[in-house]
């Protein structure tokens, strides 16, 4: 998707620090990322840590050696499959980015066990508590980490805007597994939430530039949606809607669930046409009804033009390039920070060894000295924007969202 | 022209029918032309559209053959990404583990491995002992209480057997009896077992697993833990090795340390009877030197008459008590320089002396003895011999020793050389004779105190032993080396050295 760029006020007397750490147990793990976030931020307190951890730790314990080593005022972040630290991926670990600032200042808010089918106010409220807080200063952006296994959080997401505005640049990303889809978590304070959506709203001054990409091309002969129930499409072209992929890939219902239980489908994502805009909105198959009904990740539009999708590495690796570009065009002379990288773990899976080479090509393109982190996600929150107007931000699937603070 | 006629025969209402009713047939020719135009044109954007399915259709059919041989691509791509990194990390592995050799470090290097590198959820080695129980060596991924209870199944009977089979198998492929109960030992869904080889045979197993369903086993991974474990039997025995030679090298080195300790304390112990030997010879030496002294004086005196005219008998003995007086102040002289050279005691007075006049005096002295027994004494001093820094007397008793002995044990008509080189920074002497030579198993014991050949010539010539002590210790107390080489019956040649010093 293209680019953001929000002209703020430069970054003064902030500090950031990345510690990582794969040693076996989560006690040494999480204690040798803090102490080596905390050693490069070199300051003696931390206002906030922004915490991405494997499902190899028990997150509790992460959160009580965080809270013990940094005690840093706010603490959020996810579960996740895979970590991106620096210009590597690594599997296993966890990454703490501990910020200390006099110029940004930070809110953070969170919607707990999220039950019901509206999540509409559920957002509305979320963004209702943080723009209410004390700490709260002439708001920037937000960064919201969500559960992953929730199946369509755009709702949620509407609610926000509803209270801070439609352009208002919310960028984040769905905790994920290792495709196991079984338990993510999310991190509020101390302690460990699913189905949960966490916020941290950061203002003051600072300046933030986000772009997202995703590379994959349509295949086929366009189709339409027309019966659709906001993240379920029932029927494409007359047809039960799993019929396109039985179709694509000649496999009967009963073997197209098992192609989808292995995770092949995650590679053919739904495309939906949007005029105006240079890439598809990607929509990732979550699950298949018995009904044929096809569960997506994220909202779909009735009468929507939809293909399946296709990718290849190249293509892949391209669309994170060009999305870096863009953030650092935005930035303009403005040396970034940080950069934070939220990348759909569908993207690692066709990436494969290749993956770190992505994470390489985007360090080089901001310097050998701008700290880089990221997590592999369920789903990507972004701006949408077309190449005549900015949409707003939307979940999204598939993508590599780059954010980057300077 | 006949038309034209009529028409003009006709009223105007039937000429204005008449034009009417042509333009109407015009106008119904016109539409009829329109109508089968727009029909023509309908059928080519019908068959365009046609065309335009079909071609979507084709596309589509394309597509379908892109998406099947994408799928396909992947999974062997995903598959060649699997078998690529595995190899990496095993190799990765394998160099962690072959770069130590110590057993506890192999493990703990191990564990990080197999949970980091190649991406087990949980994994485990256990060691059997040496009463053949198994003990947990490393553990990943399970509590203390896993651990305990993993230990104590394994005790059971039907788990020994499968543990100590001594073959791989995983989940992929292990007989259902046989999964079900490891997947009950150690609580997961997807494993490998390996047995631990070495040598001596199953030193442990090694065990690494999946407990989520979607983490599946494949071959390629059984095919990995193969290789891996065969690496660690390797390391582990290759650590063992070390283990027994460095041991062994602890026992050998401590064996030498206590066996030079034992040495050092016989040295001393040599060194203080050797001080005690030299004390007591000078102690006695000097007693005995008083007395023999004045039985020497008192012999002098009556010789000489003083007290009167003795018998010719009586003055036959006195000159015997003088004759070995003297013998006996020569050997207790010897006996006291000899301890004194050892003790350090004795202090050379070093001067410049010219080797070849030291030699003429010596040829001088033991010219008649030569003359006695007609033995031909040949000297052979080279130019390049400088003049020498030696306490000349000292010398003057090796040359006289030395050259003594060679006429003493040189037959009638013999003959003796004496040849002086330089050799770089000495001097070096040899003495030759074509006397009777000396058996190979006296010469080490040749220069020892008291030490005296078995031979006739000895057996008849009374002797103190002291002479070549005397003179081996003479030649070194000047810095030079004393050897000799001889062959019974063919004669013996005494090689010393002298060092030039600076003059």
């Amino acid at each position: 998707m293209p680019s953001s760029h929000l002209n703020l006020s430069s970054v003064e007397k902030t500090h950031i620090g990345i510690g990582f750490s794969r040693e076996l147990t989560t006690l040494l793990a999480a204690r040798e990322a803090a102490l080596e976030a905390k050693a490069q931020t070199r300051q003696s307190s931390v206002d906030v840590a922004i915490v991405f951890c494997t499902p190899h730790y028990s997150p509790l314990e992460t959160l009580h050696v965080i809270r013990q080593t940094l005690n840093p005022a706010k603490i959020v972040g996810c579960s996740t499959a895979g970590l991106i630290v620096s210009s590597a991926v690594e599997m296993r670990g966890i990454t703490i980015i501990a910020i200390s600032s006099q110029d940004i200042k930070f809110s953070a808010a969170v919607m707990e066990n999220i039950a019901q089918n509206d999540l509409r106010p559920l957002g509305a409220m979320l963004a209702k508590n943080i723009v209410g807080s004390p700490e709260q200063s002439k708001r920037q952006s937000m960064l919201l980490f969500s559960d992953g296994l929730i199946a369509n959080y755009s709702p949620f997401i509407t609610g926000i805007q509803e209270m801070l505005g439609r352009m208002f640049p919310i960028v984040g990303a769905g905790s994920s597994d290792l495709f196991h889809f079984k338990e993510t978590h999310q991190y509020f304070q101390d302690k460990p939430l699913t189905r949960s959506v966490v916020a941290l709203l950061l203002g003051g001054q600072l300046t933030v530039s986000t772009a997202s990409r995703h590379g994959w091309k349509p295949l086929g002969k366009p189709r339409y949606v027309d019966k659709v129930d906001n993240h379920v499409i029932k029927t494409i072209d007359g047809k039960k809607a799993c019929a396109i992929y039985e179709d694509y890939l000649s496999l009967d219902f009963k073997n197209l669930k098992k192609a989808h239980a292995n995770n092949e489908l995650a590679l053919y994502p739904l495309g939906i046409y949007l005029e105006h805009h240079k890439e598809y909105l990607l929509r990732d198959i979550i699950d298949i009804a018995e009904d044929g009904s096809l569960v997506c990740r994220g909202d779909i539009p009735a009468g929507a033009e939809v293909h399946v999708m296709i990718n290849n590495k190249d293509f892949c690796k391209s669309s994170g390039i060009e999305a870096a570009w863009d953030v650092k065009r935005n930035l303009a002379d403005k040396q970034p920070k940080l950069i934070l990288i939220f990348e759909s773990l569908t993207r690692h899976k066709l990436l494969g060894r290749d993956s770190s080479d992505e994470i390489k090509s985007i360090k080089e393109i901001f310097g050998p000295s701008v700290p880089v982190a990221g997590m592999y996600s369920y789903g990507e929150i972004s701006l949408l924007k077309s190449e005549q107007s900015n949409e707003g931000s939307q979940l999204q699937n598939g993508t590599i969202t780059i954010f980057a603070i300077a | 022209m006949e038309i034209f006629k009529t028409l003009f025969t006709k009223s105007p209402l039937d000429l204005l029918l008449i034009v009417a009713g042509v333009i109407s047939l015009s106008a119904v020719v016109v539409l009829a032309a329109i109508l089968l135009r727009k029909l023509e044109q309908t059928r080519e954007l019908k068959k365009s559209f046609e065309k335009l399915n079909r071609s979507f259709n084709d596309l589509d059919e394309q597509a379908k053959l892109i998406v099947r041989t994408d799928l396909e691509l992947n999974k062997a791509q995903e598959e060649l990404d699997k078998r690529l990194s595995s190899l990496d990390a095993l190799q990765r592995t394998s160099r962690l583990i072959s770069t130590t050799l110590d057993a506890n470090e192999i493990f703990n290097r191990l564990n990080k491995s197999l949970v980091n590198e190649l991406g087990f959820e949980k994994c485990m080695i256990l060691a059997l002992d040496n009463e053949k129980k198994f003990q947990c060596r490393i553990e990943t991924g399970f509590s203390k209480e896993s651990v305990q209870k993993i230990l104590r199944l394994s005790e059971d009977h039907s788990a020994q057997n499968i543990l100590k089979e001594g073959r791989i198998f995983s989940s992929f492929n292990a007989p259902k009896q046989k999964k079900e109960k490891i997947i009950q030992i150690f609580d997961v869904e997807h494993f490998i077992l390996s047995p631990i080889l070495s040598q001596d045979g199953m030193v442990g197993i090694l065990f690494v697993g999946n407990a989520s369903l979607d983490a599946a086993i494949t071959q390629g991974d059984e095919e990995l833990l193969s290789i891996l474990a065969n690496q660690v039997g390797q390391s582990l025995e290759n650590a063992q090795l070390f283990e027994q030679v460095y041991n062994s090298r602890q026992d050998l080195e401590s064996n030498i340390q206590d066996r030079t300790r034992e040495l050092e304390l016989a040295l001393e112990e040599v060194k203080r009877i050797s001080k005690m030997k030299s004390e007591f010879i000078s102690a006695v030496s000097h007693e005995l030197r008083t007395p023999l002294t004045s039985i020497k004086g008192y012999a002098s005196i009556l010789l000489a008459g003083k007290l009167g005219d003795i018998p010719q008998e009586v003055k036959e003995r006195l000159e015997k008590i003088n004759k070995h007086s003297d013998n006996l102040v020569r050997f207790i002289n010897d006996l006291l320089d000899i301890s004194r050279i050892e003790a350090g005691r004795v202090q050379m007075t070093f001067d410049k002396h010219n080797i070849a006049t030291l030699v003429e005096n010596i040829r001088d002295l033991l010219a008649p003895q030569m003359k006695e027994k007609n033995i031909q004494f040949s000297v052979n001093l080279a130019d390049q011999i400088p003049i020498l820094l030696i306490d000349g007397s000292q010398i003057e008793r090796v040359f006289i020793n030395l050259l003594g002995n060679a006429v003493k044990f040189t037959p009638v008509n013999g003959s003796i050389t004496l040849r002086g080189t330089r050799q770089n920074n000495e001097v070096l002497f040899e003495i030759t004779d074509t006397g009777i030579g000396i058996k190979e198993a006296d010469a080490p014991r040749l220069f020892d105190e008291f030490y005296r050949v078995d031979n006739e010539i000895n057996q008849n010539v009374k002797g103190s032993g002291l002479g070549l002590t005397l003179v081996k210790n003479i030649v070194e107390a000047h810095g030079g080396k004393i050897w000799l080489n001889s062959k019974p019956s063919q004669g013996t040649t005494f090689y010393f050295t002298l060092p030039i010093k600076n003059t």
